[in-house]
């Protein structure tokens, strides 16, 4: 079954529940009319899932801006010599063992939702879709700098989002 | 240049390192730096981590989760059955 995780990719993308359904269905039917251009039937979900981000970016594109929100408060913390101010999470058990149930898996879906948008969508197009920095640059229209910095504390951010859930499954 | 780095500047070293573009003097000192403090460990370490979750959270297929509503399933399925030849049914 495609749908539940080509629905969860757009949720990703756009947040509101509404608005990935309306994309969903908006790629699929994308999809169909360009069935033609699919040169490799196994490959389908892939293809489909490009169909879906490209419905998503479009989306986000006619809004009139992507939300600037501030991810200051997700940034790393720092003590007035510059010296990191760091959590002790001890070991950490793989990803495989952290995201044994579903729970846990909706937290990270949940962390990455929180995001703000700006920084998400760089996160989404570089680590989950595995796109260059550049490529996602070219994506969103925006320079190649400005790409890699939001990527970075879009990662920062995630990480400070998921301790709660790193130090709870720890070793 | 000097010899050492403080952990916020690491902090601005750590997107370029990991892209592979930090020119060798700065990548030293990075590492220089990454070898002495702990607290930077930890930090790209759990920096990892988190990213790791994140792409492991979108590969997994999650058979035990009910599909949400309003997906679209038939129209899925039309495209599937058509790139197995099945060919979509006409109306």
């Amino acid at each position: 079954m495609h749908g539940p995780r080509l629905l969860a990719l757009a949720r990703a993308y756009l947040g509101a529940e509404d608005q990935a359904q309306d994309c969903l269905q908006e790629a699929m039917i994308a999809a169909y009319r360009r069935i033609d251009s699919l040169s490799e039937p196994s490959a389908l979900f892939a293809w489909l899932r490009a169909i879906v981000i490209n419905c998503a970016l479009m989306r986000l594109r006619k809004r009139a801006q992507l939300k600037e929100e501030s991810i200051e408060a997700l940034l790393p913390n720092f003590d007035e010599r510059d010296c990191r101010v760091e959590p002790d999470l001890g070991r950490l058990p793989t990803p495989e063992l952290m995201l044994q149930n579903a729970q846990s898996r909706t937290m990270v879906r949940d962390a990455i939702a929180a995001l703000p948008e700006t920084y998400r969508v760089v996160l989404l197009l570089r680590d989950i879709e595995g796109h260059s920095t550049r490529e996602a640059a070219q994506m969103l229209g925006i320079e190649q700098g400005a790409a890699k910095v939001r990527l970075h504390r879009a990662r920062a951010a995630l990480k400070k989002l998921l301790e709660p859930m790193m130090k709870k499954e720890r070793e | 240049m000097h010899p050492m780095i403080t952990c916020r500047e690491f902090e601005a070293f750590i997107i370029d390192y990991l892209e592979g573009e930090l020119p060798l003097s700065k990548r030293l000192l990075f590492k220089a730096h990454l070898a002495m403090c702990s607290e930077c460990k930890r930090y790209l370490r759990s920096y990892h981590r988190a990213r790791e979750l994140g792409i492991a959270v979108f590969e997994d297929v999650g058979p035990q989760e009910p599909p949400p509503a309003d997906v679209p399933e038939d129209l899925i399925e039309a495209i599937v059955q058509t790139c197995r030849g099945e060919g979509p049914s006409e109306g």
